[in-house]
């Protein structure tokens, strides 16, 4: 790794209908991390349409430097466009490390810049660590099962966060960091972003609900939705979602997916009923306040995020709650 | 499109699959000769149009699998787009199919390095798609987060790498497999890949941290439902 004065650690910030994706502030906060081992100054890079407001929001935030690049064609994102701005202007922040947030657009220009730049690419990174071997990046594997740790060996490393993985920087910094504003004249070529179909309205109720119940593919069948169904009413405010293959397979109405390019949701309560807690499942439901797993597998990674872990079929222990639920009702109604 | 406009009703379509852990250190490709197939999806061109389909399955060594340190050849995601690239760069194809992230690894790299290195455009989380064979453009829709989807119009050729279940799985007929099987399959030697020098490495391997508490509940059925109920009530969870 070169270690010259000019070298940056860069964070490519994210924006969310031109607010400022909370993602953005984990990934300054792994720029912190790794700024105590390797000393290099950190530069915020924003794209959008619409910069001067959210570059001001994260330089009042983090304290950094930020260079915000406007183009009128980034009202809505278009890969193509990130990848030959970023391509112009990363070459002269000699980056040697680029933290990019792992969501559906980290994922769509990350390793394509990677290619560009001749860059070592890790994505799905959770944790920052040492190793007998160096500083690494660990990442989940195999439904996260395993984690491995991975050593860069180029120049420049690309990093793609997992969102909720760090603790976001919080507050305000004692000093705002400079901004540098410029525009882009950079143009679509190959292909042209046309807009953004809004969610389906069943998507709200999940957002809203105190308690989420939700089914995996470990519930066996699709006529064992009814039994996910059944538990759910046992909570005011509860809704019915699953992880992605359960979608798939269409034992759960479209649109109701939690996880990665599905519904993020942060309840009360949340049930996992046969999920196994693949990484893009627990980016959507990792916020939630109390986690209860059920699976047959000891070694479910969704038991490694659980508050409560029961390893059973759901098909059993299910129906014993609703009856045990019941038999308690019942008692107090008599008392 | 691209160099085939003449074609006017062929797509010439790769289809990349993920590397498949314990097979043999080759590439294989498999042409369905004449296994053209009509697409319901015909776009503005009028009348079905068919694709010609070539499926690129990379096959890896992995010795004594994680468990025991991965110490066979296991490639990262830009050896694998570099040696799908080597192959698909000569054959001009007008759409390149890869999946979206492979439920081992789960890199979710490999299509969109692929297409820097062809220098095509390139779109994920894809999850329908509708060609223009006319104006050599296709129209997609990724998958976004909240499950929204972002549309997109793109030059042919181009790559896509695309979400599960975005379409019907098409499985191949008993007559189709037999004819398979007698056309056989070209196998590229690893060893006249072009050699990709690591750009990050495994350093170690562990199970995961626990996140929460992670209390296992014990007892028979009906004791596990009785506690998980005492724990619900005392987080004022359930009343």
């Amino acid at each position: 790794m070169k270690g010259t004065m000019e070298s940056h650690i860069v964070v490519i910030a994210e924006l969310r209908g031109n607010q400022v994706s909370p993602v953005t502030y984990e990934l300054l906060a792994l720029a912190e991390e790794i700024g105590q081992v390797h000393s290099f100054p950190v530069k915020v890079i924003l794209l959008g349409a619409d910069v001067e407001r959210p570059a001001r929001e994260i330089a009042d935030a983090s304290g950094n430097a930020v260079l915000a690049i406007r183009n009128c064609h980034l009202q809505i994102y278009n890969g193509e466009v990130y990848k030959d701005i970023l391509g112009d202007v990363l070459p002269s922040l000699d980056p040697v490390f680029i933290l990019i947030a792992q969501t559906t657009q980290g994922l769509d220009y990350g390793p394509g810049l990677a290619v560009r730049f001749g860059s070592a690419c890790i994505t799905g990174v959770n944790a920052f660590v040492e190793k007998e071997e160096g500083f690494c990046f660990s990442r989940a594997a195999f439904n996260g099962k395993i984690v491995t740790h991975l050593l860069p060996v180029a120049k420049t490393t690309v990093v793609l966060v997992q969102p909720g993985a760090f603790e976001g920087l919080a507050g305000k910094a004692q000093n705002s960091g400079p901004i540098e504003i410029r525009i882009s004249n950079v143009e679509p070529k190959r292909m042209r972003a046309m807009g953004v179909a809004q969610s389906r309205p069943e998507d709200a109720g999940l957002a809203g609900a105190d308690v989420v119940v939700a089914a995996g593919r470990g519930i066996g069948e699709k006529e064992n939705m009814t039994l996910i169904q059944q538990l759910s009413t046992l909570f005011p405010r509860s809704a019915v979602a699953g992880s992605r293959p359960v979608c798939d397979m269409g034992w759960l109405q479209y649109g109701r997916p939690v996880g990665l390019t599905g519904a993020t949701v942060s309840p009360r309560l949340y049930i996992a009923c046969g999920i196994s807690g693949a990484m893009p499942h627990q980016v959507g439901m990792q916020g939630s306040g109390f986690i209860v797993a059920i699976s047959t597998d000891s070694r479910a990674s969704i038991f490694n995020t659980a508050d409560v872990c029961i390893q059973e079929y759901p098909k059993r222990i299910i129906p014993a709650v609703i009856e045990e639920f019941e038999k308690r009702k019942n008692q107090r109604r008599e008392a | 499109m691209g160099g085939h406009r003449s074609h006017h009703c062929y797509i010439r379509r790769v289809v990349c699959l993920d590397p498949v852990a314990k097979g043999i250190p080759q590439i294989h490709q498999r042409v369905p000769n004449g296994c053209h197939f009509p697409v319901k999806d015909s776009g503005d061109a009028g009348g079905d149009f068919f694709v010609q389909d070539t499926i690129v399955q990379l096959m890896v060594v992995v010795n004594n699998a994680w468990s025991a340190g991965i110490r066979g050849h296991v490639p990262e995601p830009f050896t694998i787009a570099s040696w799908i690239s080597n192959y698909v760069s000569e054959e001009r194809y007008d759409l390149i199919l890869c999946g979206v992230m492979a439920e081992d690894h789960m890199h979710g790299q490999v299509g969109s390095m692929l297409a820097e290195l062809l220098d095509l455009p390139c779109a994920t989380s894809v999850i329908s798609e509708r060609i223009d064979l006319e104006r050599g453009i296709i129209y997609v829709e990724r998958e976004i987060e909240g499950g929204q989807r972002a549309e997109l119009e793109m030059d042919l050729p181009a790559v896509l790498t695309f979400q599960t279940c975005a379409n019907e799985p098409r499985y191949p007929t008993l007559s189709n497999l037999m004819r398979a099987k007698k056309q056989g399959a070209l196998v590229i030697p690893l060893d006249i890949l072009p050699a990709v020098r690591d750009r990050e490495k495994i350093v170690g391997v562990d199970y995961p941290q626990k996140m929460r508490s992670g209390l296992f509940l014990e007892g028979n059925m009906e004791q596990k439902a009785a506690l998980l109920l005492d724990i619900l009530e005392k987080e004022a969870l359930i009343s």
